[in-house]
């Protein structure tokens, strides 16, 4: 079912979700392969990806495999869609602005490490 | 030299008893985050079950099992660990996906078609190979399942008309 595009405001966890895939948007992503890049486990990583289906931000596929040559089922896969990418590039980088330590702390930070 | 002989044999059936009991337990073991995230799917809403868990949860769960055959501490681990978080996703996915998700049903796609008849919870991994390369049939390997729009057909020449489950019938049974 092709969802409606909603605007979503990003979480923290959502953004280190949406960042490994714009990583190469064509890139199908499993949920155990997101559970390991995310650091995130399954309690936490499945809300966000139904949230983010929901809201048309990801697209889900079905692996493309003989079940039973594979001997398993063919996984569900997800993708971020055409509409997504730019949204979420934009609100990953305003959420990176929000998080940036002001320009006098980070160069006293560069010169203090720097002098250790 | 009987003394010797006789340790030989305790020592061989020792060595031979300890392997069988390792792959009983391994079975077993299998069985454990396959059990649980069963039990957590039970939250879900039951017309979302078949899209979230038979579809999604329980292909996931088998792929990362079978990708760590011969290691059975780090599949136990590994699966419980993702089926016991999913006890804190359930409610939410379930509320979340409402009305998003439709339910597939495909040729031999999903382990509800495949597994038709056959009790889920007492197979092992390399049953449900077995089943997923060969079909249910427990008699031979040529009893694959088929089931299109509500039209079913067993491996032993039975169809069933309206989507009913194919039970298996044994050889020579009416």
């Amino acid at each position: 079912m092709e969802q409606q595009f909603q605007d979503l405001e990003l979480t923290p966890r959502m953004a280190d979700v949406l960042k490994i895939f714009l990583e190469d948007p064509s890139t199908p992503r499993y949920g155990f392969e997101l559970m390991r890049a995310t650091h995130q486990p399954s309690g936490t990583l499945y809300p966000i990806l139904a949230r983010l289906e929901k809201a048309g931000w990801l697209s889900l596929g079905k692996e493309d495999i003989d079940p039973r040559a594979e001997g398993r089922p063919a996984r569900r896969f997800y993708r971020i869609t055409g509409r997504a990418i730019p949204v979420a590039r934009s609100q990953l980088a305003a959420l990176s602005e929000r998080y940036k330590l002001p320009n006098r702390i980070h160069s006293r930070l560069i010169t203090e490490s720097g002098s250790l | 030299v009987i003394t010797i002989v006789i340790v030989f044999i305790i020592a061989a059936l020792l060595a031979t008893l300890s392997g069988l009991i390792g792959d009983e337990v391994r079975g077993w073991l299998d069985l454990v985050p396959r059990a649980i995230l069963r039990l957590v799917a039970t939250r879900l809403p039951a017309d979302q079950r078949q899209a979230i868990y038979n579809e999604e949860w329980l292909p996931e769960l088998t792929f990362e099992l079978n990708k760590a055959q011969g290691r059975p501490i780090t599949r136990l681990v590994r699966g419980t660990w993702y089926a016991v978080s999913m006890t804190r996703a359930v409610d939410q996915v379930g509320r979340i996906l409402a009305d998003v998700r439709e339910p597939e049903r495909e040729i031999g796609s999903s382990t509800q078609d495949l597994f038709a008849g056959v009790d889920e919870d007492a197979m092992s991994v390399e049953t449900y190979e077995h089943t997923y390369k060969h079909g249910n049939n427990p008699a031979n390997s040529t009893g694959g399942v088929m089931i299109t729009s509500g039209i079913t057909f067993s491996g032993q020449g039975r169809v069933d008309v309206g989507g009913n489950v194919p039970q298996h019938t044994p050889p020579g049974a009416p």
